[in-house]
């Protein structure tokens, strides 16, 4: 074999040399291992042999296993490792050797696979080196380099070559940097270092690694904790693989490392959460801000930056659903959607950041969106206006324009459209359309449709002045002798008669013009299409007027209609013939829903969103003329009816070739699933010309012949319409032209602090099983009558949190006979009637005092019925020997009604319980034991619901307990408007201990069922027994919202008063009311007798 | 208007009304003044404030040539203000004689003395009711705003300007005016409609004028005011 290596001049040197080499490891090895090696590395050229068995010489000092090992995997290796390898693949071994044995014999068996799999050189030589650097610190972090190197190496991008070998550098150099923290660390980071590089790049190394780093922190005993960051090296990589795109997987973990302010624990379970919760975010672009935004808040606060991250979804969706997409405005600025949303959430994300300086309570709150603040700004930011905010406003703007006395209420939220890019179906939001019912004007609750409020406003100013308008003008109000007229000039005489006759049927009461209407319409051939003209022709026909009428509304006017018209379904441009139209091409749309469609854009902009199909344009340019007339000045309803009959005349003979009346066609459900006007879907009615689809309303005009007057009927007509099939609709019925969009009963959502939530509406947390042996002790109800959501006062954040607090309000039941203890209501009744006769008796007569006396008169008024002699005598004589006389000279009648509506609101928190001990009972006949202050409360509800009845002040007792926000429990005891009776006595004595008091909460509910009496002077009577104290709920802070609900209350003029039978009240009371506000009863048993005192004296 | 004045030092003829004020009459308030005026019946004038009650009563002593002596009775004046002095009753029934007590004469009026009095209801009107005892010594003759027609005609010639302007305020005026009761306690009246149109014709944007002579003085309710602002700016 020539060998090159082999020097010439020195063979039998160099075959000396290996026989030493080979006698000396023998004598430490098994020689047939050696021999073995030597037979093996026979074809290798003999000064390589040299070195292999020499190094093996040297490895045999330090450990003999090592280099059995090492002399087994030599032949193998021959092929792979340059000459050059040789010496610090084994000088590192030779290190690690030193250490370790074992260490070294698993180097030697291992390693070799780094060869195998890593073909470049310089890789594998610094892959050897930095083990060999590890290996003077520790063996096993040097194996786990090299075992881990062949994979992390295969992750990493392979060009440019030199690039490659400083990201290896690098990782190695990163888990030296562990190593010096803890080589447990160092060796986990080896171990998952290529999960990792699955999923993201190396540049994230350095991150990741340094934030591992991080994660140690002293536990309780003073010693490092390596548990949090050894899980983290463990999961992270699956974790963040679950983001996407891959790119936030970097930026998450930067965020991570930023929140140093956390402890390792969070921050793990924040790694773990925060890709739930990103990935709960639809749009990747969303993602991106959202952390971009949390990582430039972090610099700032940290705990704020994790709860925009956590609450960023939420935000998000929340700023969707009030910025939907785009309207015309927004096309006018030139920024695409995605500039926008971000221009606006950044909007929002600002004003936090200007809180958080402020108050980090208060920013900390906004971020986690529990503010009102928060939800303002998101309203703001949203460029959205909230009927809230202006619905006085509009309402006196609707009655100025009117004369008419309006309430304005918002129309029930349908479901969110939430997402970008709502197709068809989410241009009209048909259950958003403003309406009129009775003398109730329903708009949308919030308005975004333009990029400011002020644009928004203009928005709500149109839609309320275009109904107002149907007020002033009388839409669709058509009188018996045109409709009469109207008839018989269409349909004939014989109709007309009929007509006639149905306005003189005594089952149509007068006025309701609106089943003669019906009666008119039955004998129309396509009465769903002449109901269609007619809208438009009096929507055209209303405009006008408005135009007319208020000039100034015509640039808000031009704004709105370009808008609606923008969200008007586009009739096919493309140049069809009358023919090819009628054959079914072009749009979604039959030809005739496209004339009306047109028509329809015509009669709000005098334009259309698409050039109109030239075949079209002679009928158009005809019906226009028709439509014409109803924009005179001195236009009616009953114009607008003609010229829509007559347009539908017209339509129908040019469309159906000269036909006066259709055949009724069938219709076919096929088409009507196929509606391209939306999803609110669309009756086929029949008579109509090729299945006619009904419109949708246009925005603005909101839906029109909406049943006007105090007419009950319309609920009902409209859902029987509801439960028809389609196909059976034969008449027209004018109350349910939009099918979905139904509206919600008379009651639109409260405007009200306490907004009444569904009953179904599922509630965090299960308070009810909170607390183990409360179960037991909830009082059986009667059925609860719903659940009301209020906000609660954070003094730290001096801001609402809205919506914290559930009530649930429930009816108080009557103990069933068997529950222990409690006295069954008929025996309380009749126990506390024994015992208390004599003081019953008493302040009967009492409060049949407080009746006012309405023949009493009042001595020396400024002004009365009759002179007051008395006084005039004086002035008299004042006058005579020159003083000023008084000018108080009459006397006057007391004509003061007493009116007054009392809420008893009493403590049955968990307190109530105790037992008063100290003196034996005396009052309470009979009993054995002390008595407890919920029974001492009892007694004196009992004495006071007695009393009132003599004065007859309408009376409402409420009791309340709770457990958490989630639960406050409200029970109703009296309604002000259940008599006093049996029913009401076991009620009474119903009342239980039951668990905490969230008093503020319980303030406001009762403060609400107040303000529904009507009554000159509403007084809230607190009974409470100690401070307020719920879950998260003590202290100043309850203090704080305590006090705020009864400022409410006062600020909404009921009158409150607080009778607490706390010794120690006094402190807290103080704090909570003006000193003649509360009384402190510091002996519980006086309270029955005290009570209707206290009562007597706040009510005069 | 009085035979003898109230304060006989006081030169009567200075209280002739020498100008004819501008007045347009409405119903048949006129020939009802007159023929009380002929038959010494004491009148009232009820109605809205400025809408034109005191030119009505300039107007009518020019017509009958009388001097004209006002009282004003702002919220501050009381009955005693003037019963104390001046005891009323007596003068408004067929004794028309005025007790002044503390100078102890007794005033008789002479037969083309006229005790009118303006009262607005609704205004003060729990507080400072008047009583019956008075109402009912008086013939009252019902103001209210004039009628549209009448109202443009008042304001284009009060304050000069064009008739559609005058038209437009009027138009304010009756959107406003639905107003009363639900958030005003009194609508517009046509003399800050006539101040609006004056401030238009002497140069002021119409929208700042009406803000200032309708929005502000009727109201310090900002939404009120806010929804006044609309309506001013839909008409105009």
């Amino acid at each position: 074999m020539n060998d090159p290596h082999q020097s010439p001049s020195a063979p039998d040197s160099v075959e000396l040399r290996l026989r030493q080499l080979a006698d000396a490891l023998s004598e430490q090895l098994d020689s047939d291992d050696v021999r073995e090696t030597l037979r093996q590395l026979q074809p290798v050229p003999a000064s390589l042999r040299v070195m292999i068995l020499g190094l093996g010489l040297l490895l045999a000092e330090r450990s003999v296993k090592a280099t059995a090992e090492y002399l087994r995997q030599a032949p193998l290796l021959v092929n792979r490792l340059g000459e050059e390898e040789w010496g610090p693949w084994v000088g590192a071994g030779l290190k690690i050797a030193a250490r370790s044995a074992v260490a070294s014999v698993r180097y030697f068996r291992e390693s070799p696979q780094l060869f195998a799999e890593i073909e470049a050189v310089d890789l594998r030589r610094l892959v050897i080196a930095c083990a060999d650097q590890f290996a003077e610190g520790d063996t096993g972090l040097a194996m786990e380099l090299v075992r881990q190197a062949p994979a992390v190496i295969r992750l990493l991008p392979s060009e440019p070559p030199a690039a490659r070998v400083e990201l290896v550098q690098r990782w190695a150099e990163l888990g030296g940097r562990l190593a010096l923290q803890d080589s447990i660390l160092a060796s986990e980071y080896f171990k998952q270092s290529a999960p990792f590089l699955l999923h993201l790049p190396a540049s994230a190394l350095q991150v990741w690694a340094e934030l591992g780093g991080t994660l140690v922190q002293p536990n309780q005993l003073g010693k490092p904790d390596y548990l949090p960051a050894l899980e983290y090296f463990r999961v992270s990589p699956e974790w963040l693989g679950a983001v996407a795109p891959s790119e936030l997987r970097s930026d998450l973990l930067t965020l991570v490392r930023a929140l140093t302010d956390e402890t390792p624990d969070r921050r793990v379970a924040l790694l773990k959460q925060a890709p739930q919760w990103l990935q709960a975010i639809p749009s990747a672009s969303q993602r991106q801000w959202l952390l971009e935004r949390v990582r430039s808040l972090a610099v700032e606060s940290p705990s704020a930056a994790v709860a925009l991250l956590s609450k960023g979804g939420e935000l998000i969706r929340r700023f969707l659903s009030r910025a939907p997409q785009a309207g015309p405005v927004r096309t006018h600025r030139d920024e695409t959607g995605e500039q926008e949303w971000r221009r606006r959430l950044d909007e929002w994300v600002l004003n936090g950041r200007q809180l958080l300086r402020r108050s980090p309570g208060a920013g900390l709150a906004y971020f986690r969106l529990e503010s009102s603040a928060a939800e303002q700004s998101l309203d703001h930011a949203a460029g959205g206006l909230s009927l809230r905010q202006v619905a006085r406003t509009l309402m006196l703007f609707a009655e100025g324009l009117s004369g008419y006395s309006l309430t304005i209420k918002p129309i029930e939220r349908g479901p969110v459209q939430a997402g970008p890019s709502a197709g068809a179906e989410g241009r009209s939001l048909p259950d958003q359309l403003p309406y009129l019912e009775g003398r109730t004007l329903f708009l949308p609750p919030f308005v975004s449709e333009f990029g400011s409020p002020d644009e928004n406003f203009r928005y709500y100013k149109v839609m309320t002045a275009h109904q107002a308008a149907q007020l002033e003008f009388g839409a669709f109000e058509v009188g018996r002798a045109p409709l009469i007229e109207l008839a018989r000039t269409l349909f004939g005489e014989e109709h007309a008669a009929r007509l006639a006759s149905a306005f003189d049927d005594p089952s149509i009461t007068a006025g309701t013009t609106d089943q003669a209407l019906e009666r008119f319409f039955s004998a129309s051939a396509a009465p769903a299409l002449t109901n269609d003209l007619w809208k438009i022709a009096e929507g055209a026909r209303i405009d006008a007027a408005l135009r007319r009428a208020y000039p100034g509304l015509r640039g808000d006017l031009d704004l709105v209609a370009g808008y609606t018209l923008f969200l008007r379904p586009m009739i096919d441009p493309v140049e069809l013939t009358l023919e090819a139209i009628e054959a079914g091409r072009g749009s979604g749309l039959s030809t005739v829903e496209q004339v009306v469609e047109l028509l329809l854009q015509l009669s709000m902009a005098g334009r259309t969103n698409a050039p109109i199909p030239p075949a079209l344009e002679p009928l158009l340019i005809e019906l226009g003329g028709l439509l014409q007339r109803v924009q005179q000045p001195d236009a009616t309803a009953a114009d607008s009816l003609r010229a829509a009959c007559e347009c539908c005349l017209f339509l129908t003979r040019r469309l159906t070739g000269g036909m006066e009346r259709f055949d009724p066609p069938t219709p076919t459900s096929a088409q009507a699933s196929t509606n391209p006007l939306g999803q609110a879907g669309a009756t086929i009615s029949q008579g109509e010309p090729g299945d006619y689809r009904v419109l949708t309303d246009p925005q603005y005009r909101g839906r029109q012949g909406a049943q006007r007057g105090p007419s009950a009927a319309v609920p009902l007509g409209r859902s029987a319409a509801q439960q028809q099939p389609p196909s059976a609709s034969t008449s027209l019925n004018r109350t349910a032209p939009h099918q979905s969009d139904q509206p919600p009963g008379g009651e639109g959502a409260s405007l009200v602090t306490g907004e009444s939530l569904p009953d179904a509406s599922p509630t965090t947390g299960t308070p009810a099983s909170a607390g183990m042996g409360t179960v037991d002790r909830m009082p059986r109800l009667e059925g609860g009558t719903g659940i009301f959501a209020y906000p609660e006062w954070d003094e730290s954040i001096q801001d609402y949190r809205q919506g914290w607090c559930t009530v649930r309000e429930q009816t108080m039941a009557a103990p069933t006979k068997a529950a222990g203890g409690a006295d069954s209501g008929a025996v309380f009744i009749e126990r506390m009637r024994t015992t208390y006769r004599g003081q019953l008796l008493l302040l009967r007569k009492m409060f049949e005092r407080l009746r006012p006396d309405r023949f009493k008169k009042l001595k020396r008024q400024e002004a009365g019925e009759e002179i007051d002699l008395d006084a005039v005598i004086e002035a008299v004589i004042d006058r005579r020997v020159g003083r000023t006389p008084s000018s108080k000279l009459y006397i006057q009648r007391d004509r003061r009604d007493r009116d007054v509506a009392v809420a008893l609101l009493v403590d049955v928190s968990g307190s109530t319980g105790q037992r008063l001990l100290g003196r034996p009972s005396d009052h309470v006949g009979g009993q054995e034991s002390a008595p407890s202050i919920i029974q001492v409360e009892q007694e004196s509800v009992f004495l006071l619901a007695e009393a009132v009845q003599a004065v007859g002040d309408a009376l409402a007792v409420y009791a309340y307990s709770g457990n958490g926000r989630d639960r406050v429990d409200f029970y109703l005891v009296k309604e002000f408007d259940e008599p006093y009776g049996p029913r009401i006595g076991e009620r009474i004595s119903a009342m239980t201990a039951l668990v905490q008091n969230r008093d503020g909460t319980a303030i406001r509910h009762a403060t609400r069922k107040l303000l529904r009496q009507e009554a000159k002077t509403r007084l809230l009577l607190w009974l409470s027994d100690g401070r307020p104290f719920d879950r998260d709920y003590e202290g100043v802070h309850a203090l704080a919202d305590t006090r705020r609900a009864i400022v409410e209350a006062q600020r909404a003029r009921v009158r409150t008063f607080c009778i607490t039978v706390d010794r120690w009240g006094e402190e807290y009371q103080a704090a909570l009311f003006a000193p003649n506000q509360y009384t402190v009863i510091d002996d519980v048993r006086q309270l029955p007798e005290r009570l209707p005192r206290i009562y007597q004296r706040v009510t005069t | 208007m009085s035979s003898r004045p109230f304060a006989p030092e006081a030169d009567i003829a200075q209280y002739l009304v020498q100008q004819a004020p501008y007045y347009v009459p409405v119903h048949q308030e006129v020939e009802l003044f007159e023929t009380a005026y002929a038959n010494q019946l004491p009148v009232m004038l009820k109605g809205p404030t400025g809408c034109g009650k005191s030119r009505f009563v300039q107007y009518m002593a020019h017509r009958l040539k009388r001097p004209l002596i006002t009282v004003a009775c702002h919220e501050d004046v009381t009955a005693s203000d003037l019963v104390g002095r001046y005891l009323l009753h007596p003068l408004t029934d067929a004794r028309r004689i005025l007790p002044i007590e503390k100078k102890a004469e007794l005033l008789e009026a002479g037969k083309e003395f006229m005790l009118v009095i303006s009262y607005n209801p609704g205004y003060q009107s729990v507080v400072k009711e008047l009583k019956q005892s008075t109402k009912q010594r008086f013939i009252a003759v019902d103001f209210d705003y004039p009628p549209p027609d009448v109202e443009a005609r008042i304001i284009q010639h009060e304050s000069g300007v064009s008739a559609e302007t005058a038209a437009a305020l009027v138009k304010i005026g009756e959107k406003v005016r639905h107003l009363k009761q639900h958030g005003l306690e009194e609508g517009v009246s046509t003399r800050l409609l006539v101040y609006a149109g004056a401030l238009i014709q002497r140069g002021i944007p119409p929208h700042s004028a009406c803000e200032a002579a309708i929005a502000r003085p009727l109201t310090d309710d900002l939404e009120i005011q806010r929804s006044i602002r609309e309506l001013v700016s839909a008409v105009l």
